[in-house]
């Protein structure tokens, strides 16, 4: 008998690690409505209670009580006087009307928005009303209605600020969800587009949705990400980065499985490939998964362009990436340890100019490259005048006043002037390739080109390691899809990339349903 | 593909860039009296025998797939062929000693005169620990990678060195022709670890390991063959004298933007080291599941990679101190002996048994 129990507490067990999500608590039964209105507000009023935003009015109809409740800064005022209120007031109504006939009215005769609810208990009201609906309610009724009057200010579609493209659409995401599922709809008109909504953030209640296509979807891609999504056991949501690393496989790898983008035409494409997009209310960046390692490289231009110049900037793309992790790494290695590699005349340029710098070539590097990152950084967050400024002055003393006043050798200006314009051709990866850009130069200065070398090696594991949702985050390099390469280190013509499936399925090396 | 799983390619790559390392520290004399020239004709030879003695692992896996050499040895004689399985595990450790002690060799005299034992393994055991802690996909694909990487930087090598070759390096071979020819292909084939390694990284390949065979074959002898002619025309007689001719031969090439080619040599140099090192503890420490199973999980235990790197280390240190002690364990392993009984004679003696078993038990039905 014990071990029946052992088992079973066992097999409890194993579920619960599986599943990866603890037992919640039991969720409070929620207050249903009664038909004492007054009884209703003052249950309402304890949840508003110091919500200086909070609106009420409360109105006679037909001879009952009814109460409009809304959230100020949710709703269109207009709309709720013009739709709601007005014909609220007008109606037809004699003092002796039933409260059901006042319902009746309300539900078929006002000129009220398609969005309509019925409501039945307290948690819902404050819901509603938390959305940008009016909720009506009336003495004598158990129940109240919902009326979609959202009309609160958002910005205005733009063009996104971090992925800016010379053709293409101009629209990017912007932070109110239903917006940014529109821009989604209206470039793929398709009954197999699928938004799956999720309120998640145990306070915030935010609107997650998962936007996947049907058809071209794995399946239990969609139950992974479903059940991860699920899992999420945050209290307040406020950017898709807050569930990124619930998406992510390993969360101590240099590199992420997890995309984002500002673009809705990218997502398009991504979700057309068979991959899963997810956006969050309230922010612009959508995730995108799975995600690989040469997605960062791609962008909507290389579509537009002609296939032999969309190669030419994609090779100029992956060159800049290394050069922007290794070439400070390499300069630090082989000034320190293996100066013969260089041609003889170039070594005696560089010879001469590192003999007058008092630092040793490796803490050189550190310095300058820790200097970059700072103006970088102070660039980013100033207003944007001011950080023009600090571009230009920051310009001025590494390039030409600590070269003059002897502190770091002009080579080294220029192989981090090289570094730090190649680090912004990629710039999606630009916070794994300042750390690795520091690393080599740490691992360059102790070991020179061995330590690089092996450092190589190692980095080639970390990513490979990377097989988050059964995709293999270096596919199809690694392992290698020939047919799949027609988009990767080359653009291949239209003809030719159209007429393979580019399902991420379908990519060697993949462990997903087809 | 399922997890744990390589493809052909990528099993046919891992065995290409672990013969890679005995390629790469090619010698023409290999201290005995075989010349260049005969050494190109062994190693064409030597490929084909070569080819030959992989049949018996190709029918193995096919006929038992999934299957690695250890299981099989179980299998087919219980008690005695869990005793096998040590005869493994103790070759793996050995290599993987070797290996290490023989990049060290290499580092401590051709790049890093200075450098203190330790500064040169201990992190290249570091790196490959980790990858064998990722797993045989974690490896292969990082092999596929370096693959390319080797590609691109033998193509530089090679063809900066066009300009120095001297065809009247290559002598017409001598009275003694055959019998050189003879005692290459011996070193060819006595230097084949991979026949053990390819019985052992039967469970994680799938379909196509024939192909993987002929492929890996095909590939090494091309490479070495392009090793060979090289240090033949291009180092001449000078070979004989160098310890790692083909780093000399890339130390010799030049290009405009690079002054001289060893850095990519060794680049390649540690990048095969790091495969071959990772793949063998991998190995390893796949076997000691069948030699001290978990009581539990009947799988790895937590320590067994752990264990296998204190060993390799162990084993790897006198090596590595000692010249004579690395001479030795490289005459020992490579003697011929452990590659033959190890990767032909035991993987044909259980096939043979397995089959007769197979046999007994139908005729029983």
């Amino acid at each position: 008998m014990f071990r029946f129990f052992r088992d079973n507490l066992r097999y409890l067990r194993l579920q619960k690690t599986l599943s990866g999500t603890k037992d919640k608590e039991p969720a409070a039964t929620p207050v249903k409505l009664e038909k004492s209105l007054n009884q209703n507000i003052i249950t309402i009023m304890e949840k508003f209670r110091n919500s200086s935003d909070f609106l009420k009015r409360e109105i006679t109809v037909g001879g009952h009580a009814v109460a409009l409740l809304a959230d100020e800064g949710m709703v269109d005022l207009q709309i709720m006087t013009e739709m709601i209120f007005e014909p609220l007031i007008n109606c037809g109504l004699g003092g002796d009307a039933l409260a059901e006939e006042v319902y009746t009215y309300l539900e078929e005769t006002i000129p009220i928005g398609i969005d309509v609810n019925d409501v039945y208990d307290t948690d819902s009201v404050f819901s509603f009303i938390m959305s940008g609906f009016v909720v009506i309610l009336i003495d004598g009724l158990e129940k109240g209605i919902a009326v979609g009057a959202q009309g609160f200010s958002f910005r205005s579609i733009s063009e996104p600020s971090s992925e800016i493209n010379l053709r293409g659409s101009r629209e990017g995401f912007t932070e109110p969800i239903r917006i940014n599922l529109t821009m989604i709809r209206r470039r793929i008109k398709s009954p197999q587009m699928k938004f799956e909504l999720f309120k998640l953030g145990k306070v915030s209640s935010t609107d997650v949705c998962m936007v996947y296509m049907n058809d071209r979807v794995s399946d239990r891609l969609v139950r992974e990400v479903r059940q991860r999504l699920r899992g999420i056991d945050l209290d307040i949501i406020l950017e898709s980065g807050y569930i990124q690393p619930y998406l992510q496989g390993k969360p101590w790898s240099l590199f992420s499985d997890v995309g984002t983008t500002e673009r809705p035409d990218t997502l398009c494409a991504k979700i057309s490939e068979g991959r899963i997009g997810i956006l969050v209310d309230g922010t612009p960046f959508a995730l995108i998964v799975p995600y690989f390692f040469n997605e960062n490289f791609q962008s909507i231009d290389d579509y537009c362009h002609k296939p032999y110049f969309a190669t030419f900037i994609r090779w100029i793309k992956y060159i800049s990436f290394f050069m922007t992790i290794l070439l400070p790494g390499v300069y630090v290695a082989v000034g320190t340890f293996h100066p013969e590699l260089f041609p003889h005349a170039l070594l005696f340029n560089i010879a001469a100019a590192e003999e007058t710098t008092p630092l040793p070539l490796v803490l050189e590097a550190l310095v300058i490259h820790f200097i970059y990152e700072v103006m970088h950084e102070a660039g980013l967050r100033l207003p944007r005048p001011v950080g023009h400024a600090v571009s230009i002055v920051g310009g001025l003393v590494i390039g030409d006043a600590a070269v003059t006043a002897g502190l770091i050798g002009a080579p080294m200006v220029m192989v981090v002037a090289l570094t730090a314009i190649s680090s912004f051709v990629v710039p999606s990866l630009y916070e794994s390739v300042s750390i690795l850009r520091f690393a080599f130069i740490i691992i360059g200065g102790m070991s020179g080109l061995y330590g690089i070398t092996l450092g190589l090696a190692f980095l080639s594991v970390n990513m490979t390691k990377l097989n988050h949702f059964g995709a293999p985050y270096l596919a199809p390099i690694s392992p290698f899809s020939p047919k799949a390469m027609k988009d990767v280190l080359i653009r291949a013509r239209w003809g030719k990339i159209s007429r393979q499936d580019s399902r991420v399925q379908n990519f060697k090396g993949t462990d997903m349903d087809k | 593909m399922e997890k744990n799983r390589i493809n052909t390619v990528q099993l046919m790559i891992l065995l290409f860039l672990s013969r890679l390392f005995n390629a790469l520290t090619y010698i023409p004399g290999m201290g005995s009296t075989v010349s260049g020239t005969a050494m190109l004709f062994s190693n064409l030879i030597g490929a084909g025998v070569l080819l030959l003695l992989f049949l018996p692992l190709v029918v193995m896996a096919n006929r038992y797939p999934e299957r690695s050499i250890v299981m099989n040895l179980r299998a087919g004689f219980h008690g005695i062929g869990s005793f096998g399985s040590i005869f493994y595990y103790l070759f793996l450790i050995l290599l993987a000693a070797q290996t290490l002690a023989q990049f060290q060799f290499f580092m401590s005299n051709a790049i890093y005169p200075d450098a203190a034992v330790w500064v040169t393994i201990l992190p290249m055991l570091l790196v490959a620990v980790y990858a064998a802690h990722a797993g045989i996909e974690g490896i292969a694909r990082a092999g596929f990678l370096i693959f390319i990487a080797f590609c691109i930087a033998f193509a530089f090598i090679i063809l900066s060195s066009v300009q120095n070759v001297e065809m009247y390096n290559v002598v017409p071979l001598g009275h003694k022709a055959v019998q050189e020819i003879m005692q290459g292909v011996y070193a060819v084939v006595s230097r084949g670890a991979e026949l053990v390694l390819f019985c052992l990284l039967l469970p994680y390949a799938g379909k196509g390991t024939g192909t993987a065979a002929a492929g890996f074959t095909l590939l090494s002898f091309s490479v070495q063959e392009i090793i060979g002619f090289f240090i033949l025309t291009v180092l001449g007689s000078f070979s004989y004298s160098q310890t790692f001719p083909f780093f000399s031969l890339a130390s010799m090439s030049e290009i405009s933007v690079f002054q001289r080619m060893d850095a990519l040599y060794m680049g390649i140099w540690v990048f095969v080291a790091f495969i071959r090192l990772s793949l063998l503890l991998l190995l390893a420490a796949d076997i000691i599941k069948f030699i001290l199973p978990d009581r539990k999980s009947g799988e790895h235990h937590r320590f067994s990679l752990a264990v296998t790197v204190l060993l390799v280390l162990a084993a790897a240190l006198p090596a590595c101190y000692n010249m004579k002690a690395l001479s030795v364990s490289y005459q020992l392993l490579f003697s011929g002996v452990p590659v033959l009984v190890l990767g032909v004679l035991i993987p044909a003696g259980v096939l043979l048994k397995m089959e007769w078993n197979k046999k007994k038990n139908k005729e029983r039905i």
